[in-house]
């Protein structure tokens, strides 16, 4: 199963738990979006580009998912780490500056 | 008791405590709970008199005697007068006062018996020790309240420094007035001169006058650009508005307009201007102010190109006169005084509406129409003659001023030796700051588009180890340039933000002040919302950090996916997986407590405009708009609370409550600055 984080723990994680609700929505909804990027680019890494192909020629979107879990068996695990991974590194970077900043 | 407090009477202090006077009067039969009795005695009078000087009095007195630290407590209680009063002989009042000592008490015990275990000291000497100990403390904490009180006048008292930089910006700006004026009559004595030698034709002439006066009116509004004092000056915002317009208008006569022939009956000639902005303006613009030029434009035509010749190099660096043409002209004098007009225009009446620094010199170049029977060329000679120009410095660009305190030059640079040259130097720093940011970014995008050229070389199987390395070097060197863009912007906002906490604080503070409140019970609050201020601060940056590099990385990978689209194979890809990995919720559920993070493949309802439109910012609102509701918020806990006396003047009350040396429980009930 997939082991994604809770949002309201992410945000917590990454030191901004105290912002208000409009900010923290902000935030995650670029999160989102940063990992769905992510997310694609890191499939695309993953297939040749026969593959890729091969991916464009399947036009039912079921298949088509049904097909890259068959061709990307850790498809839900990246999505999990690719999570993890932004985490470590928005946590790493507030400390690396304020650390600079001390 | 009553003996002491008798004493302290007839020494003159007459701050004692109400509530024990009260309960002395009221056990000698002199006055009663009102106070209103009276005195039967000149010692009852004495007591009377200090009951009803009341509390400021009493706190002056224990501002001197810091060991009656016990009853400074309730020196903050000087707005709370009407409550004591009518309070003060209830059991709420005695059992206070008793925790009040007792926890003073209790305090001294603790730091002797501390004192005792470490310097082997009798218990009696201990004890005193402790006293002088804990009489110190207060002191310091006092010390300190009165400097960081002070620090803030100090910071925000700034009426003074406002005018001060005011005053500056009209100094700097006259003196930029008087370079600008400078040039233009060393350009107009070298044009007349030009053109009464036959240097130049009157086309020619015409041109450049024309140029000139676009880049003077240019260099003007620059200068109101930049010093907003100036610009907002009495008097000279009507014209700066006007040079405003006048530019807007030269500016969008020659940028975007097609080439077309202006209406001329010099056919060709005229056409030629149109390659120059200036030379089309000379038509405009030109023909407004009515002067001698825009007659001459319509007898003879302009020559072709010379208008073009003239560049801002060559304002701001007069060419010599081997640039200059063959063909003379009498008319050089009223050429001349056609420049002069524009200062005629905008700059001679700044000179009278400006109060401070050097005021302007109309210089060499300040002929006047009405002085055509005796053209000036803008010599030396000319300037002297002109009454106009009495009292002004003509060989120095014009120093003098209308200020009579500020007669001579030197008045005027030891004047703004005086001025606070922080304001300037902040000013630097700021735009300093600014350009060092847009530099920064200006890399970053750089980098980023380098780094997804990059990210694609090396993605393919085939890749070489050096397009591997060197995608790699250049992630390396990315993420450090983030890192450095993303803490320069997080400490840039930070101080924005201090400073406008700072001076939220301030004002918080002179208001208060003038509303009579006491001083220490402020400061205690303000310092809680400075420590609330300092919180928020630092949540604003975690903010501007995560949200910070969340958008550089989005920059990042779409850079990436737009490299990779360039290849249709990849495109259809891209457009597939990015339909296929959707939000699994709304937006609107984002927050919620079991909402796990995104999942693919789970299509929602209707899609959610995650692509945040706008760079990451701190929501520069938010802060601001906590403040002014903290504001009222905290004049309500003020008044709840601040005003009782308690624990306002408690140099112990920690965070954790260890250390509290009076036995009160004296948080607020509700402190909005601690949220």
């Amino acid at each position: 199963m997939l082991n994604l984080p809770n949002s309201t723990e992410f945000l917590k994680d990454i030191g901004v738990g105290n912002a208000d609700q409009e900010t923290k929505s902000e935030i995650i909804a670029k999160i989102e979006y940063l990992a769905k990027e992510r997310l694609i680019l890191k499939v695309l890494e993953k297939l040749t580009e026969e593959q890729i192909a091969e991916f464009n020629n399947i036009e039912d979107e079921g298949q088509s998912v049904a097909w890259l879990e068959t061709k990307i068996p850790e498809l839900p695990f990246m999505i999990s780490d690719i999570f993890m991974d932004l985490k470590d590194e928005i946590i790493a970077q507030k400390v690396k500056i304020m650390e600079q900043q001390k | 008791m009553n003996e002491q407090l008798g004493n302290k009477t007839q020494a003159g202090d007459a701050s004692v405590d109400a509530g024990q006077w009260q309960r002395v009067m009221a056990e000698q039969g002199g006055i009663g709970d009102d106070g209103s009795k009276k005195a039967e005695s000149e010692h009852d009078l004495k007591k009377q008199r200090a009951f009803k000087r009341g509390w400021a009095g009493m706190i002056n007195w224990y501002k001197n005697h810091p060991d009656e630290i016990e009853d400074v407590m309730y020196a903050g209680a000087e707005h709370d007068l009407e409550w004591y009063q009518q309070n003060f002989t209830n059991d709420a009042y005695r059992t206070e006062r008793a925790n009040l000592i007792e926890g003073r008490l209790k305090r001294e015990r603790e730091v002797s018996a501390e004192i005792q275990s470490q310097e082997l000291v009798d218990s009696e000497t201990a004890l005193q020790l402790a006293r002088e100990r804990i009489n110190q403390e207060y002191q310091d904490y006092i010390d300190a309240k009165k400097l960081a009180s002070q620090e803030i006048h100090d910071r925000e008292d700034n009426d003074e420094e406002k005018q001060a930089i005011k005053e500056l910006q009209l100094e700097l700006a006259n003196k930029q007035l008087n370079s600008i004026r400078e040039l233009t009559s060393e350009e107009s004595q070298k044009l007349n001169e030009a053109l009464k030698n036959g240097d130049i034709n009157q086309a020619q002439y015409d041109a450049r006058f024309q140029t000139i006066r676009y880049h003077v009116l240019k260099q003007i509004k620059n200068l109101g650009d930049l010093y907003p004092s100036f610009a907002n000056s009495e008097g000279f915002k009507e014209d700066y508005d006007r040079i405003s317009n006048e530019l807007a208008e030269i500016e969008n006569s020659f940028a975007p307009q097609p080439q077309e022939a202006p209406e001329s009956e010099e056919g060709d000639e005229a056409k030629d201007e149109t390659d120059n902005p200036v030379a089309e303006e000379s038509e405009d613009a030109g023909a407004d102010d009515g002067t001698n030029a825009d007659l001459v434009d319509e007898e003879q035509g302009a020559a072709p190109g010379v208008a073009s010749e003239y560049t801002d190099e060559d304002v701001d660096k007069p060419k010599g006169d081997d640039e200059v043409g063959s063909e003379g002209s009498d008319e050089a004098g009223d050429k001349g005084s056609d420049i002069s007009n524009i200062w005629e225009t905008y700059f001679k009446k700044m000179r009278k509406k400006t109060t401070t620094g050097a005021s302007l010199n109309d210089g060499g170049g300040n002929n006047k129409k009405s002085d055509q029977d005796n053209p000036k060329d803008g010599s030396e000679d000319d300037l002297k003659d002109d009454p106009e120009d009495k009292g002004l410095s003509g060989d120095s660009g014009g120093s003098q001023s209308d200020d009579p305190d500020l007669k001579t030059k030197a008045d005027v640079m030891r004047k703004r030796d005086e001025l606070p040259k922080k304001y300037s130097e902040e000013k630097i720093k700021k735009k300093r700051a600014e350009l060092l940011r847009q530099n920064e970014e200006r890399k970053l995008e750089k980098a980023r588009t380098e780094l997804a050229k990059l990210y694609v070389e090396q993605k393919s199987i085939f890749a070489s180890k050096e397009k591997r390395n060197a995608y790699e070097d250049a992630l390396a060197k990315f993420s450090e340039q983030i890192t450095e863009y993303l803490g320069n912007e997080a400490k840039r906002q930070e101080e924005e933000q201090r400073s406008r906490d700072d001076a939220e604080i301030a004002r918080t503070y002179r208001n208060w002040e003038a509303e009579g409140r006491d001083a220490e019970a402020i400061d205690k609050f303000l310092e809680k919302k400075q420590e609330a201020a300092e919180r928020k601060r630092q949540s604003e940056k975690a903010i501007t950090l995560a949200s910070g590099y969340a958008d550089e990385r989005i920059a990042f990978a779409e850079s990436v996916k737009n490299e990779l689209k360039s290849r249709p194979l990849y495109k259809k890809a891209i457009g597939k997986l990015g339909s296929i990995f959707r939000l699994g919720r709304r937006s609107a559920d984002i927050l919620s407590q079991n909402h796990k993070l995104w999942q693919p493949g789970q299509p929602q309802e209707e899609p959610a405009q995650i692509r945040p439109a706008e760079p990451a910012q701190p929501n520069p609102q938010s802060p601001q708009q906590a403040v002014d509701s903290g504001t009222q918020q905290d004049r309500d806990w003020f008044n709840r609370n601040g005003n009782s006396g308690r624990s306002i003047n408690d140099p112990y009350d920690s965070a954790d409550g260890a250390g509290r040396g009076f036995g009160i429980d004296d948080q607020p009930s509700s402190d909005p600055s601690a949220a």
